[in-house]
């Protein structure tokens, strides 16, 4: 049965490498629009797969995936790229800039693949994440925080339905930390579903729900009704 | 922003780039000078013919050493007469035989000494060429002639032929650099009085319009009007030099499509280090929504430019090539074809293009997955 107000829901979700490997165990999850889900779990608990098939970068063994109420299970590559680009935004830990174009650029790259890039659009994503001065500049000549935000600017430019993170705030100092966090929240009240994998419990703590991987299994699922009270 | 990826991904390899398109430059100036040199060697082959003022050699019919191996010089009045007019410029008559110079042998020539020069325009005579024609005393002597038998301009000095015995003086110095240079030339009376052979001569060389007739038709016309005597184009001749260019253009296509091959190899390993290097910028790419044709389109730009930049670079320092060689051994400049320029530029697409494939085909099976994971 397909809700119409969830942005994401799973059932059954399993993915094997290999014949021995069972990186997900039948996972079954929604998520509703406009929440923020925080994924926990040690490492090799299969989060990052998980967030992978969501995103449409890899593809399960079995189980559905509906996003926005579609089966991407039965997408072909080429849907599966285009779904991607027009409804996931991505943001990862380790930036991944292209280091010979400049924030702007980088920025307007997920246009070009998109649409059409747009220069002073790209530049207000930019201005938007506090990056105003900064659009001129390499992602050498520019900070972890600032390099994460240009990621940031990136995912948001094209007004994905579904923002993904994976550890975004895991190469960052803590007061890079905060104004990355700061800029989650505030898509969080423009109305984003938020999807982040993270280790750092303070940082699930901002989410609506927290929900825990163990050996490919969800095990844990809290609601932090700190987080949703603030959202209503 | 396709324009700005591709600038900014030029800038930021420079040095992998150029030692790229320097590997393909260099197979495709090969090839422009191949090619230029091919289309222009024939060309510069017939206009030295044409400068050499004979087209049509006129020799005896019968075998040498007989007594009609000889052609009678009161023939020769029909190459002047009516049925040839309009065709015959003029014409030289040669008188060969192997004579003795201070105990040296040495192959003398009797020719018109008024006419040879008309005939025979690429000649450089030192020595302001006195030939005194009036005297029959006067011979043109080849450089190395002169060289080996220490003949010095107002030189005189005795020719044997058989029991005949004649002195000339060395009136000029001859460089032709050709057979030219090893032998003497003397006024065409002086030499039949020295070989006892008056009135007769041992072969003609007629300069022959090409325009009012064919020179096939007219060399039926000598030999007609002739009797005993056979008349060759000369592009027999030029067909003859035409098998040697064309194994020399051989050998040339050959080194050139080795280059290319070497070329090739360059860039496939250029390319696959670029693409390797590049990785999780094409993984990038994907995440963010490219399609396999879009990063193809990208980087199939960047082989575009590589090739056509090094095609037209390639060319032109081709056409430098060739114009050297034009220079050297032809003394004339070789005319840049449209022809050549295409052929390079194909050549240079191709050869990047063939070297470039793999590592493309491996680029477009880049799982985003994967490589932004670092693995």
């Amino acid at each position: 049965m397909i809700t119409a107000d969830l942005a994401l829901e799973v059932k059954g979700l399993t993915k094997f490498y290999g014949e021995r490997v069972c990186a997900l165990d039948h996972v079954s999850l929604s998520v509703r629009r406009g929440e923020w889900i925080a994924i926990m779990g040690p490492s090799g608990s299969g989060k990052t797969t998980f967030l992978n098939i969501i995103s449409c970068l890899d593809r399960p063994s079995q189980g559905e995936v509906l996003v926005n109420g579609k089966d991407i299970t039965r997408l072909t590559r080429e849907e599966l790229t285009r779904f991607r680009r027009e409804t996931v935004g991505l943001v990862f830990q380790q930036f991944h800039l292209i280091p010979y174009l400049n924030a702007v650029e980088n920025v307007m790259l997920a246009q070009y693949f998109h649409s059409m890039a747009d220069e002073a659009e790209a530049r207000q994503a930019l201005e938007r994440v506090g990056l105003g001065g900064r659009v001129h500049h390499l992602p050498s000549q520019l900070s972890g925080g600032e390099q994460q935000r240009v990621c940031l600017a990136r995912a948001l430019i094209n007004s994905p339905g579904l923002l993904l993170a994976d550890e975004p705030t895991g190469n960052l100092d803590k007061a890079n930390e905060d104004l990355v966090m700061r800029i989650f929240q505030e898509r969080r009240r423009e109305g984003y579903t938020i999807i982040m994998v993270t280790h750092d419990p303070e940082i699930a703590g901002m989410a609506d729900r927290i929900v825990r991987f163990d050996h490919g299994h969800v095990v844990a699922e809290t609601h932090n009704q700190v987080a949703e009270a603030t959202r209503a | 922003m396709r324009r700005r990826i591709l600038g900014r991904s030029f800038r930021n390899r420079k040095a992998r780039l150029a030692l790229a398109m320097l590997s393909v430059v260099l197979g495709a100036s090969l090839v422009a000078a191949l090619v230029n040199l091919s289309l222009d060697i024939p060309q510069k082959a017939s206009s030295q013919l044409r400068a050499y003022g004979a087209n049509i050699l006129v020799l005896p019919a019968a075998p040498p050493g007989s007594d009609v191996a000889y052609i009678p010089e009161s023939g020769l009045g029909y190459l002047e007469g009516a049925d040839l007019a309009p065709s015959i410029v003029g014409y030289t008559p040669y008188l060969y035989g192997q004579v003795e110079i201070d105990g040296q042998r040495v192959v003398l020539a009797g020719v018109r000494l008024d006419t040879v020069a008309r005939t025979s325009p690429w000649w450089r005579v030192t020595g302001g060429g006195v030939w005194e024609v009036g005297s029959g005393m006067g011979a043109v002597v080849g450089a190395q002639v002169a060289e080996k038998l220490q003949l010095a301009l107002d030189r005189e000095f005795s020719v044997k032929y058989g029991n005949n015995i004649r002195t000339f003086r060395v009136a000029g110095i001859v460089s032709t650099g050709a057979a030219e240079e090893s032998q003497v030339f003397v006024d065409l009376k002086a030499a039949q009085e020295l070989m006892a052979l008056e009135g007769k001569v041992g072969l003609v060389q007629v300069s022959a319009l090409t325009g009012p007739r064919p020179l096939s038709q007219l060399s039926q016309l000598i030999e007609q009007g002739m009797p005993g005597v056979e008349a060759r184009v000369m592009g027999q001749i030029a067909s003859a030099e035409a098998r040697v260019l064309g194994k020399v253009q051989l050998l040339m296509a050959l080194v050139a499509a080795l280059i290319l091959i070497a070329s090739g190899l360059v860039i496939l390993s250029t390319m696959t280090t670029t693409l390797l290097e590049r990785t999780t910028e094409i993984g990038l790419m994907k995440a963010l929504g490219a399609s396999d044709l879009r990063v193809a389109e990208l980087f199939g730009a960047e082989i575009g430019i590589i090739a056509a930049g090094s095609g037209v670079v390639g060319y032109l320092l081709g056409y430098m090539i060739a114009l050297f060689i034009g220079r050297q051994v032809f003394a004339s400049s070789v005319s840049p074809r449209p022809a050549a320029f295409l052929v390079t530029l194909a050549s240079a697409i191709l050869v990047t293009l063939v070297g470039s494939t793999p590592p493309l085909r491996r680029a477009m099976k880049i799982d985003p997955a994967l490589t932004l994971r670092g693995e």
